[in-house]
């Protein structure tokens, strides 16, 4: 058997890429911003 | 414990048992049984890999980290969400619509038998002994404070999730690491909302985050790039990636969570909930950390917060010592109390000078105060010849068991047992599904009945479950074997995601040259181990890299080789 390509991600699944990425970006700003804050 | 808290405690054993049970439903097949016949709801599914994860040493270890060391544990965590999108992207449809039960059979499939067995026999012995770490950190610290011997304590913890695993199959998992994770997660929020509600009237949520900054707590991001640092932000985002991928990727134990979903979307989906919760989970068991250290400036702490070995260095021979410890340390404690007070109030005014000065201040008493803790912790060393006393598992459950209302300490000490309950549940599925799966079935008997195939996959999670319950009883005699065990598994992670890439990645890659790869893989990280310090995170990278080059290299020899010979 040899590596096949993987079926396509959906848009729905591809858009929920996106939202991953955006949420992740957002949560370690959110950190950055709780550490500055404080200190 | 008060009997109320024990009530509670057996009741919700009880009932996790009862309900893991119950969840037998298509368990009489093999593919029930191991993979739920791909019934599982995705969310259900995402809770469940999370679970496994969330272990009694996160309640009461990280929490610990939280209160000694602060936030900046979390930065191994960001790479996260991105391992789930490469996954989601590569391994986990090659999984789920090649139809296997284990990751490695997909290795058999894609390369050949002797590269599959050796990846599922190193899971085996790096899981199976983990099992046992996973029981005996937790049962150490709740046998000493629950007061029960230590073989009770890891009984306790262990039997019920070999009775609902043996029985109840993947199926009783999940549902059961559902429920846990929901008792788990109300468990650390009721830490969190006792320890702001001990704060004096005076001092508010954000004079308690102002002190915790000034110490250096809420330090969340450190941008030096040393690899011999575990806790920086480029190890957290780049060779912590490695890791994740590997773990969540290639183990068997996150592996077989989400081959239950119900379609390969569903199985993306479930990995994504990690991507979403899994850094705000660990903001919220640090900040907890964090909250309770606020909550002992303003309210005495003991000096050694392992009560049983405090009274032990009290009548022991170094009780002269250790009163002097004493003495300096109440006074450091109310030095840091005043610093901490005056600081409070600095905050309210508006003099950046008088702010600057309170903070210099708190951050000088703290460092005293733990500068005696330090010294009685060694004192401890010196005096019992326990060279791996640690404090900090004991900071957690003793808040719990000191400040908490009757009730609470029961629904809280059960959510600590019941989240390694549940990480052993989940590994020893997996134990038992790579066990027969990849050996028995494989090797010994290729064609029989699920009838049969089912009776030894219950055997087969008993006896991993006795063997988990050994090695957590005997962990203090095996403690430096564990040690050993556990940097040998640091050594093939890398390595083992090395081959998946191989598998995945490279068309040409050949049997011969991924297994040889693979050693080629972990002596390398072996030798950067031994003979520098470059932190255990980086070894991941060392690991996957050094597989894919030789890997590929090994595979066009080998291509030549056969060629040669069929000339």
């Amino acid at each position: 058997m040899t590596s096949e390509a993987p079926p396509p991600a959906s848009s729905e699944m591809r858009r929920s890429y996106v939202r991953v990425l955006i949420v992740w970006a957002l949560t370690l700003a959110a950190l950055y911003a709780f550490q500055q804050y404080f200190s | 414990m008060h009997p109320l808290d024990w009530t509670i405690l057996l009741a919700f054993t009880a009932w996790i048992v009862y309900d893991g049970l119950k969840r037998t439903k298509d368990s009489h097949e093999i593919e029930g049984y191991f993979l739920a016949k791909r019934s599982i709801p995705w969310w259900a599914a995402g809770i469940s890999v999370m679970a496994t994860q969330l272990s009694a040493i996160t309640m009461i270890g990280t929490t610990g980290q939280g209160y000694t060391d602060g936030m900046r544990f979390i930065q191994f965590y960001f790479a996260l969400p991105i391992a789930m999108i490469i996954l989601s992207l590569t391994l986990v449809p090659f999984f789920y619509q090649s139809g296997v039960y284990t990751a490695y059979e997909y290795l058999e499939r894609r390369f050949d038998a002797k590269t599959r067995s050796f990846t599922s026999l190193l899971f085996l012995i790096s899981r199976g002994m983990s099992c046992g770490a996973v029981v005996s950190a937790p049962a150490v610290v709740l046998s000493l404070i629950i007061g029960i011997d230590l073989t009770a304590t890891s009984l306790l913890i262990t039997l019920p999730a070999v009775v609902y695993t043996m029985f109840g199959g993947v199926q009783a998992v999940t549902w059961t690491d559902v429920k846990i994770m929901y008792l788990v997660v109300a468990g650390l929020v009721a830490v969190v909302v006792a320890a702001i509600l001990g704060f004096p009237a005076d001092v508010s949520v954000a004079d308690g985050f102002g002190i915790a900054a000034a110490t250096g707590r809420l330090r969340t991001f450190d941008f030096s790039f040393d690899i011999t640092n575990q806790f920086t932000f480029w190890s957290g985002t780049i060779a912590a990636l490695f890791l994740f991928c590997s773990y969540f990727g290639t183990d068997q134990s996150q592996v077989q969570r989400y081959l239950t979903a119900r379609s390969v979307d569903e199985a993306r989906r479930s990995l994504l909930m990690s991507a979403y919760w899994k850094i705000p989970l660990q903001v919220l068991v640090l900040v907890l950390g964090v909250l309770v250290f606020v909550f002992y400036v303003f309210n005495p702490p003991p000096m050694l917060f392992n009560a049983v070995q405090s009274e032990r260095m009290q009548s022991g021979p170094a009780a002269a010592s250790y009163a002097a410890l004493q003495t300096e340390f109440d006074a450091a404690y109310e030095t840091r109390r005043g610093a901490a007070a005056s600081l409070a109030a600095a905050r309210e005014s508006s003099d950046p000078a008088l702010l600057s000065t309170a903070k210099t201040a708190m951050r000088q008493s703290d460092a005293a105060l733990t500068s005696v803790r330090t010294k009685a912790a060694t004192l401890v060393r010196e005096t019992t010849g326990d060279r791996n006393f640690s404090d900090t598992n004991h900071i957690i459950p003793t808040f719990i068991l000191t400040r908490l209302p009757v009730g609470l300490i029961g629904l809280l000490i059960v959510a600590i047992i019941m989240a390694a309950t549940d990480t052993i549940a989940g590994e020893l599925n997996s134990l038992s599904t790579a066990t027969v799966i990849d050996f028995y079935k494989r090797w010994m008997r290729p064609t029989a009945t699920d009838r049969h195939y089912l009776t030894v996959s219950k055997i087969a999670t008993g006896v991993w479950g006795l063997f988990a319950c050994l090695v957590a009883v005997w962990a203090a005699q095996l403690g430096s074997l564990i040690e050993v065990v556990n940097r040998f598994g640091s050594f093939f992670y890398g390595s083992i995601l090395g081959v998946f890439i191989l598998a995945v990645g490279f068309r040409r890659a050949t049997g011969t040259g991924a297994f040889l790869g693979l050693i080629a893989g972990m002596t390398s990280v072996a030798w950067v181990a031994t003979f520098t310090r470059v932190a255990f995170l980086w070894h991941n990278v060392v690991g996957a890299v050094a597989v894919v080059i030789v890997g590929v290299i090994l595979s066009e020899v080998d291509r030549a080789f056969r060629r040669s010979l069929s000339k």
